[in-house]
């Protein structure tokens, strides 16, 4: 069996590449579905510490801090990629946390910039991602989408 | 694999047993379809070794395969391809006030 399970997501943005490098990092915190946290509570801010090694983390409404990520690589306005501690159960993760890895790169185009977002390594997370199934009710993750289906439907 | 989550029922039917485990009426119940429809989604989702089934009495109840890295791979590609256009909104309208 391979190990490189991963998943690709594509999307082209109208402007620049240094302009959608900063979106990306830098104003995480602007789009960012606030259906999806770890720490209780309401998700208040998260962000990336902008330089290699840097963490990515949230902050609830009581103040709490939290990290779920590691910049490995921080090369704008091209390369961006981290470290993910989060599994689908998005419980905050434990300090021997085994990490998947998402890789974002950001190429000019014609209309502005294609974003090629992969995650990778995502077997860190399985199999028999137990946790699912006991995290399902918390209150990020797996309800947040379903109340955007609900919505959409 | 990740086909079968490109119909959007399949993806609300997958997004329901993220819950818990359900019967197909109880699927049915909670979505604009017809069992027989579901019970068609399911054995989609089943090949693809997304979803699971167990027998429990007289009744089968489904639920996401929690062997599959299938079913991780459906979930984070959702998850991004959501992200992701949310995040070409905010790159593509002006700066909000912080």
């Amino acid at each position: 069996m391979t190990t490189d399970v991963s998943v690709r997501s594509s999307i082209e943005a109208a402007a620049a590449p240094e302009h959608a490098f900063t979106v990306f990092t830098d104003g995480l915190d602007r789009w960012w579905n606030r259906d999806y946290h770890l720490l209780p509570g309401e998700l208040k801010r998260i962000g990336v510490d902008p330089h290699e090694g840097g963490r990515l983390w949230e902050e609830n409404d009581a103040g709490d801090v939290c990290v779920w990520g590691r910049v490995l690589t921080w090369e704008p306005p091209r390369t961006f990629a981290f470290l993910w501690l989060i599994g689908p159960d998005w419980k905050v993760p434990a300090p021997d946390a085994t990490g998947s890895r998402v890789t974002v790169t950001f190429a000019p185009t014609d209309r502005g910039t294609r974003v090629d977002l992969v995650h990778d390594r995502l077997d860190a997370h399985g199999p028999g991602w137990e946790g699912v199934r006991d995290g399902v009710g918390g209150e990020g993750g797996w309800p947040g989408l379903l109340r955007r289906y609900a919505a959409e439907a | 694999m990740l086909d079968a989550l490109g119909d959007p029922t399949r993806r609300s039917i997958f997004e329901l047993l993220a819950v818990g485990p359900r019967s197909v009426a109880e699927i049915a119940a909670d979505l604009p379809v017809s069992r027989p429809a579901v019970s068609q989604h399911l054995k989609v989702l089943k090949e693809a070794r997304l979803v699971s089934s167990t027998a429990a009495g007289t009744r089968r109840v489904y639920s996401l395969d929690p062997q599959g890295l299938a079913a991780v791979r459906g979930y984070f590609d959702q998850f991004w391809n959501q992200a992701l256009a949310a995040f070409a909104q905010a790159v593509e309208k002006p700066e909000e006030e912080p």
